[in-house]
């Protein structure tokens, strides 16, 4: 039956998939914000809006320009200050990033609240609640590994024989830096400026919770009108502008990604002589860093082994037993099966769609198609957690069975998250196949599966599994579509971190914080026996 | 052949998925209750346990569902209101119960031993029995002495403006606590407001005044109440009910905790809140759902409220312990400030007060974010990078 209807019937299934948890439910949205003028004029000549508006665009352009500095800096020590122990530095600078934003935000308050770290050691004391400076620095703390990694990458592959010429004309560093490195490392400056842009622009779990009301980001507003007010309208014309800014950010994202190292190839990169003195330096700064990035897991884990061991046994035996049933809405030994459950789902689910993207490329023999899979399978990427699962619950919610099969309905959520990434890593390794070897298997006579299990599967072996570890790394860090959609019984660590952040019952939060921070870091170390992580889409 | 390896192996990956996910169960031949997250929960008392027996039906054939305040029910309810799932509402109060008839959520039913409660409560609450009430109390401000030195013998809302005694205060969230919401109505009635045909929105300035002077907002009552309870945090003031000292009384014979409302020439002020359930439209466990309301206000349970839930029952005929007697303001003592604000009002002005609120509340402080002029410098310092490398690239 598959045979007989060709490579076109792989591309079904992820089409299902796109048009019914995405494209549809968008629609939706659009539908609604579309419906009345009134609406808009309403959001528009709202106070609230514009303040909360440039509040999210002022909280993500600081956090761009401080993750921007320190982690430029921090890219360029890794890439020509040769600190001591750099194989082990630059992957530790990365972990921040992929540690899911609530373990951060926990580690992050046990620093500053009162009677915490900062109090203790130094007698300072920063308040964290209603504070945009705690939002910024929070923000800031997850996104320097972004530009610590791919200006790294960028600064290693500096054209060797400019710096050369330079160095002969009598160019300076500072002139050299000016004239040749920066405008090199620009589209890469860019394109992580867009990225942690992105990120700080829809965040939502930070804001939500330290932000008190008074601060909000178009996410959480997104989410106080449609989940505690009901009000679709205006939730759903808030996400429309929400989307456009995202769409243009990933334009421009995927314009400047696409320009990064053009100019590297053939010639040998620059490396700089790192006298004892840099490389002290270096190593000196990228430590600071890593302590300062690294700090929320650590109290995390210092926190919670301490109130382990001044627990009573009872207390101990709590953590798992129904003692927090009432909190959390179902047991935490459910919330871990839940948040595995969901992690696996999604690696193999989204490997799976991935797979049957390149089997119908395969048959398709078409630059086109596989432009316009890549833009439509990016697109999500523009759309956040809150509008995907408002969407979501716009088309589905009326339906009888909705809430008793939301774990679907989160999943997709989780899916959506992932598969930008996980097609547009699996693409790229496709396109190392070569093309000649595609044309003989077919003039052979191999089918498609044939063809990619022979031809193919060799050459994406690698990503498909990187990807399917990325995207389980994804699922378990997600925070807003469960958060929104989940029913007592679904809920994930994050979200029932979420759930306890203001409870006085700190061992169980803080036992999932250290949990939700050893799988990411257990993830993460996989995927780097793999190969370099990329942290690019 | 391989198309039917790789079919297997997807058929591999869906039973993976389907091991991993736990098959949803039906639902119809449960019970299905919506409740907040501290209903008689302190120091605890099992209704479902309880009820299970009183119904002869296994206790797994009730299902509560916990939510972390009575805000989240109602939105719950509502957004499921063409396929409802619960068959019955537990927390909606006499604020709520008109944004829960808007939306026709609720079916109104008489419950057996309806003539035992106290006739005014369901009279403020339902009187056509959408609700049924079962319990309520007066929303106090409630301090802990040993680490708060009181507010003398009058009290007015004006004392939590105080920048000291603000930073100690913690309120809930009116958008999504009952709580929260209470305290608010309380404080238009109390400073007075356009709808109510004052000349300003003092209130306003009230909660301009409590964001501005770092009081601190918490979701629901509970996490208020963790805050409270926590030294660290520095929270000995918060948003409860004149009930709360009890909770000490009653359990160690001693408080150094003292709730109190607003006192004008030894006159007591307060707002009423007045706690329902009801059975929800379109529930497909209508008997069931009758015979629990039924047993939520007979004597089995109302006896409960006074040890585990620290509010007065509805019904009359249970006896007020002691130790309530000893630590708080008496409820006949207290002239309700709800009379002030009608049913009707709410209804059409709740959502027009809560969206001024949020705006009020986020405007009190800016605390260091610029206003436009940050905007438009970041504007022209992007457009000054950009002509200078166009300019550089033409030349070049």
């Amino acid at each position: 039956m598959i045979m007989k209807l060709g490579g076109q019937f792989w591309l079904f299934p992820p089409l299902v998939f796109f048009l019914a948890f995405y494209y549809l439910p968008l629609f939706m949205v659009f539908e609604i914000a579309m419906s009345s003028m009134f609406a808009w004029q309403k959001v528009l000549a709202s106070s609230l809006f514009t303040r909360f508006f440039l509040f999210t665009i002022y909280q993500a352009i600081m956090t761009t320009i401080f993750a921007g500095v320190i982690g430029t800096v921090a890219g360029y020590a890794l890439a020509h200050g040769k600190p001591y122990g750099k194989r082990i530095l630059s992957p530790a600078l990365t972990v921040p990033f992929l540690l899911p934003p609530i373990s951060i935000l926990v580690g992050f308050v046990l620093f500053f609240e009162p009677g915490g770290i900062l109090t203790s050691l130094f007698g300072l004391k920063f308040e964290v609640f209603g504070n945009p400076w705690a939002i910024i620095l929070a923000h800031t703390l997850y996104n320097i590994s972004v530009f610590a990694k791919m200006t790294e990458s960028a600064f290693k592959t500096e054209p060797g024989d400019l710096h050369l010429i330079g160095e002969m004309q009598g160019a300076n560093f500072w002139r050299r830096l000016k004239t040749i490195t920066l405008p090199y490392v620009y589209p890469t400056i860019l394109a992580a400026s867009l990225i942690t842009f992105l990120y700080a622009f829809n965040s939502f779990a930070i804001v939500l919770l330290i932000g008190e009301v008074k601060y909000q980001t178009l996410e959480v507003m997104i989410y106080i009108r449609t989940r505690l007010r009901l009000d679709f309208m205006s939730g759903a014309v808030i996400s429309i502008i929400q989307l456009l800014i995202n769409m243009i950010v990933v334009v421009l994202y995927l314009r400047y990604s696409r320009k990064e190292g053009a100019e590297t190839e053939g010639g040998e990169y620059y490396q700089p002589i790192a006298t004892r003195s840099i490389r002290l330096a270096s190593t000196a700064f990228i430590l600071f860093i890593l302590i300062l990035t690294w700090f929320p897991i650590i109290s995390t884990f210092i926190k919670f082994f301490q109130s382990y061991e001044h627990a009573t046994t009872i207390q101990r035996k709590q953590l798992l037993s129904g003692t927090f049933d009432y909190l959390l809405g179902t047991s935490p030994l459910r919330v871990i099966m839940n948040t595995i459950g969901f992690a696996i789902s999604t690696g193999i689910i989204g490997i799976s769609i991935a797979v049957m993207i390149v089997l119908f490329l395969q048959s398709s023999h078409s630059e086109l198609n596989q432009y316009l899979i890549s833009f439509f399978t990016i697109l999500p990427m523009a759309t956040s957690g809150i509008t995907i699962s408002f969407a979501i619950l716009l088309l589905f919610g009326s339906d009888r069975n909705f809430s008793s099969l939301v774990w679907i309905f989160i999943l997709a959520a989780h899916l959506l998250a992932a598969l930008p990434f996980v097609i547009r890593s699996v693409l790229t390794s496709y396109g190392y196949v070569p093309e000649e070897m595609l044309g003989v298997s077919e003039m052979l006579g191999a089918d498609a599966v044939r063809t990619f299990r022979k031809i193919v599967y060799p050459f994406i072996k690698k990503s498909l599994t990187v990807a399917f570890l990325f995207a389980s790394a994804i699922s378990v860090g997600e925070f807003g579509a469960t958060y929104y959609l989940s029913r007592g019984e679904w809920i994930t660590v994050s979200t029932a971190i979420g759930k306890l952040f203001n409870s006085r019952y700190t061992m169980l939060p803080l036992f999932f914080a250290s949990l939700l921070s050893l799988l990411a870091l257990s993830l993460f170390m996989i995927i780097e026996g793999f190969g370099e992580f990329d942290l690019k889409v | 052949m391989h198309t039917a390896k790789l079919t297997t192996m997807l058929g591999i990956a869906l039973f993976l998925l389907s091991i991993g996910m736990p098959v949803p169960q039906a639902q119809n031949d449960k019970l299905v209750i919506y409740t907040y997250d501290s209903l008689l929960a302190d120091p605890g008392y099992d209704f479902v346990g309880n009820f299970s027996q009183f119904a002869g039906i296994p206790k797994e054939n009730i299902k509560v569902v916990k939510f972390e305040d009575a805000g989240s029910i109602l939105t719950r309810a509502i957004a499921e209101k063409d396929s409802p799932v619960a068959d019955v509402l537990i927390g909606i109060d006499n604020v709520m119960v008109h944004q829960a008839r808007a939306a026709g959520i609720l079916e109104a039913y008489k419950p057996n031993g309806a003539e035992n409660l106290r006739q005014d409560l369901i009279e403020s609450l339902a009187s056509d029995y959408l609700l049924t009430p079962y319990d309520y109390g007066v929303f106090a401000v409630w301090y802990d002495e040993s680490r708060f030195s009181g507010f003398g013998n009058n009290f007015s809302l004006d004392a939590l403006r105080n920048p000291e005694v603000a930073s100690k205060l913690v309120v809930e969230n009116p958008q999504i606590s009952s709580v929260g919401l209470g305290f608010l109505l309380w404080s238009i009635a109390e400073y007075g407001a356009t709808a109510l045909g004052n000349s300003s929105d003092t209130w306003l300035d009230f909660w301009s005044d409590l964001a501005k002077n770092d009081a601190r907002l918490t979701p629901s009552w509970g996490d208020a109440l963790d805050l409270f309870f926590d030294a660290k945090a520095n929270r000995s003031i918060m948003i409860s009910y004149t009930t709360s000292p009890a909770y000490g009384q009653c359990n160690y014979g001693e408080d150094t905790t003292n709730a109190i409302v607003s006192k004008k020439e030894g006159k007591y002020t307060g707002w009423f809140q007045i706690e329902g359930l009801g059975i929800t439209k379109g529930s497909s466990n209508k008997d069931l759902a009758k015979k629990f309301v039924d047993w939520f206000i007979s004597d089995e349970l109302q006896s409960q409220i006074y040890g585990n839930q620290y509010m007065y029952p509805a019904l009359e005929t249970v006896e007020t312990p002691q130790c309530y007697v000893d630590s708080t303001i008496s409820k006949d003592d207290i002239v309700p400030l709800n009379s002030k604000i009608s049913g009707e009002l709410i209804n059409q002005t709740l959502d027009t007060w809560l969206a001024e609120w949020e705006e009020t509340w986020a405007n009190a402080t800016s605390n260091g974010v610029p206003g436009f002029s940050f905007y438009l410098s970041i504007s022209s310092i992007i457009a000054i990078v950009l002509i200078a490398r166009r300019k550089k690239v033409l030349k070049a």
